[in-house]
């Protein structure tokens, strides 16, 4: 429990320096696409208040003030393959932010979709000391849960306190100065590889940059996608990207599942490649600009022209209806939410108050997408498109970019505030020195 | 049909991307952008200048430019004039003052010329302007000699201050005015002014006045006549000498000298041929008397 201590705060501690120096870049690793966004924060507004332990950490507004976007290279399953390819993509994302801030970047934090992300509830209680809960019990009831053996390998990149129980009375988020005699916690734990990482924290360092933070994909994008009442009342996002669709689920504004499906729009895209037998690019253009999951009458007399650069007449000249694109699509499209259903019901979805589904990401532009999935996910599904934000261009504003968009919120209004919380000494590990200054700190 | 093209990469490449951060840095952008040229833009210039031809040629042009400003026609001074000043106190002036017309009137050195002029002794007070058309206005204020005084380096010309304003070669030049003579006259002047006013009656016969001691004055007349005046309140002394002329008239008797050196009684001293006149008529008077 102390590792894990001492890995969320000097992740937390990284990010805050890095948003002290006002700039910071956000990097969003996809497997179709590289976003990068420059963040300046500037209007650190004082008497902010938030809920939850938000107080202590306002930094205020943020703005974007370099936006870039490319084809996505040598990342798969939204994981990095290959390394140099990887490097040359975010350099030249990284370079056009860049280019469009007039500014230069020294610190950049990362989300990923991919790399096999793992929930956990964990859950701890301690006996309050004098019936009082200080700040000094919350790191204690934090450092109390009993960490699940998620094996080697493995690192944990979130790991939010979900719900404070004090006594009989559940349902907090900061339960300090309130008076009980148990309190215990509820804590979602979200591990990823730690290869995936390392191969991350090594391409951003070869591009002379440092990695100020990592955030799921899952979470990020929820973050931009929910409303303020769907994150509080419960509901679940499902961010269809290009190689893989990222599932999370909010309650009480905190994660409390993420998984991942390694299926996304590429799929689709191959299985039309090779369905219609026709180049990638291709089948790329014709799935975004003809592309449906709902095939009505008129489909059958809408002919598309396939198109093609092979030199053979017969085959360049193909026209399908649209009604076969939509058979060629429909099916993928339905085996990734049905997949996204199984990791739903897996999670407990079903005993949430509010079961709003929210479909996000690059994917969920396919029309009639959201009739498809009210078949499969339930009733109550609605298209999400990523929040609004200062300075962010246009073109950056679709459901691409919800997870960009996300991590950026997540950078400006970090929701790990308790890591702040100083571990009670018992657990600190032998430091005595240490140990003896937090006894000074404490008593005088 | 396909083309086969060459692969393009948008990759910046890992050079031009450090390059285009380290652009970015505001350190290293504000010295390629002011300081490399400001830099350049030194050095050319100093490599210009160390050359002596150049920097002769920069004296040359600023001297020129210099020269053309202060002799444009507007501060030229043409001409001089004296104002106030006799004929050869104007010589003098002119000799001390030594300009050669015409003169830039940022060279003249009007504070200079002042005191050049002032150290002239006929001079009491100058002004010195340069006046409108380019004519350097000198107005004098020159010394009025009020005394001719005779001593060892010859005949000098007396203010009514006793200070000096002038020399003259002979009694003749400056026949009007009176002649003193000795050793500290300059601090009594007043004394002798006065002394010349009170003798006006017999104008004709004054020769001069002699400081006798640095205390008092002797009257001469002519005929070698000499009145000897006392230290204390002279003037009242020489009335009375002039009282008794008036009265018996003895100044123009054969006396060599009146002495009223004590300031209340003169004492007549006779010539020898009137004292013996004086003894024979006063012998004759016993006779008579006899």
């Amino acid at each position: 429990m102390s590792y894990l201590y001492d890995t969320q705060r000097a992740m937390r501690q990284k990010r805050q320096n890095a948003l002290q120096r006002g700039l910071v870049a956000v990097l969003d690793l996809g497997t179709t696409k590289m976003a990068c966004m420059v963040l300046q924060f500037d209007a650190r507004e004082e008497g902010e208040v938030r809920l939850g332990a938000g107080a202590m950490t306002s930094h205020g507004s943020f703005r974007v003030i370099g936006v870039a976007t490319t084809r996505s290279r040598g990342v798969k399953f939204g994981e990095i393959t290959a390394m140099d390819e990887t490097e040359r993509a975010i350099r030249t994302v990284v370079q056009g932010a860049q280019k469009m801030a007039n500014v230069r970047v020294d610190h950049v934090i990362a989300c990923l979709a991919g790399a096999e992300p793992r929930s956990y509830g964990v859950a701890g209680e301690i006996d309050l000391e004098n019936g009082t809960v200080t700040s000094s019990d919350i790191g204690r009831v934090l450092a109390s849960c009993n960490m699940p053996d998620y094996g080697a390998g493995r690192e944990t990149i979130h790991a939010m306190p979900v719900n404070f129980t004090l006594d009989h009375r559940s349902g907090l988020t900061d339960p300090r100065g309130q008076i009980g005699n148990r309190l215990s916690v509820d804590m979602h734990l979200l591990t990823v590889d730690t290869q995936a990482i390392e191969n991350l924290l090594k391409c951003v360092k070869r591009c002379d940059m440092e990695l100020a933070g990592v955030a799921s994909a899952a979470y990020t994008s929820a973050i931009s996608a929910l409303v303020e009442d769907e994150q509080e009342l419960g509901a679940a996002c499902i961010d269809i990207g290009g190689g893989s669709t990222s599932i999370s689920v909010f309650l009480k504004k905190h994660m409390i599942y993420g998984d991942n499906v390694r299926m996304g729009g590429d799929l689709v895209t191959s299985d039309i490649s090779k369905g219609l037998q026709m180049s990638y690019p291709d089948a790329e253009r014709i799935k975004t600009l003809h592309g449906g999951v709902i095939a009505t009458s008129l489909d059958d007399r809408e002919m598309i022209e396939l198109g093609g650069n092979t030199g053979d007449f017969d085959h360049d000249r193909r026209r399908i209806s649209r009604a076969e694109l939509i058979g060629v699509m429909r099916p993928r499209l339905e085996e990734i939410l049905e997949e996204a259903r199984k990791r739903l019901d897996a999670s407990g979805f079903d005993h949430l108050p509010s079961q709003r589904i929210v479909l996000t990401g690059g994917s969920s532009q396919v029309p009639g997408l959201e009739g498809l999935a009210s078949k499969i996910l339930g009733q109550n599904v609605r298209l999400g498109r990523p929040m609004r934000v200062q300075g962010l261009p246009q073109a950056a504003t679709g459901p691409a970019f919800a997870s960009t968009i996300g991590l950026a919120m997540h950078a400006a209004h970090p929701q790990d505030e308790c890591w702040d919380f100083d571990l009670p000494i018992e657990r600190m590990g032998g430091k005595p020195l240490k140990k003896a200054m937090r006894w000074f700190k404490d008593n005088w | 049909m396909q083309q086969v093209n060459k692969a393009y990469d948008p990759a910046p490449s890992r050079v031009k991307y450090k390059l285009h951060r380290l652009w970015l840095t505001p350190v290293y952008r504000a010295l390629i952008r002011t300081g490399l040229p400001v830099l350049l833009i030194f050095v050319a210039l100093m490599a210009w200048l160390r050359d002596p031809d150049v920097q002769q040629k920069i004296v040359t042009y600023f001297e020129n430019a210099q020269n053309a400003m202060e002799e444009r026609p507007e501060f030229m001074v043409q001409q001089m004039r004296i104002q106030g000043a006799s004929e050869p106190v104007d010589k003098l002036v002119r000799d001390a003052m030594n300009i050669t017309f015409p003169a830039s009137s940022f060279r003249l050195d009007l504070p200079a010329l002042k005191t050049t002029v002032e150290d002239i002794e006929a001079v009491e007070t100058v002004s010195i302007l340069v006046g409108a058309k380019g004519v350097l206005q000198v107005g004098i204020v020159e010394r009025v000699p009020a005394l001719l005084w005779r001593n060892d380096d010859g005949l000098t010309l007396l203010d009514a201050q006793g200070v000096v304003s002038g020399r003259v070669d002979a009694r003749q030049d400056r026949g009007d005015l009176p002649l003193v003579a000795g050793l500290g006259v300059e601090q009594n002047i007043a004394e002798a002014l006065e002394i010349f006013q009170k003798l006006a009656p017999i104008a004709g016969r004054v020769r001069g006045l002699m400081r006798k001691g640095e205390r008092r004055w002797n009257v001469v007349l002519d005929r070698g006549q000499v009145l000897m005046l006392p230290e204390d309140q002279p003037i009242a002394a020489l009335g009375r000498i002039l009282a008794l002329h008036r009265a018996q008239d003895i100044l123009n008797r054969d006396i060599l000298v009146v002495d009223i050196r004590d300031g209340r009684k003169p004492i007549l001293r006779l010539s020898a041929p009137a004292l013996d006149g004086f003894k024979k008529l006063r012998l004759t008077a016993a006779e008579e008397d006899n």
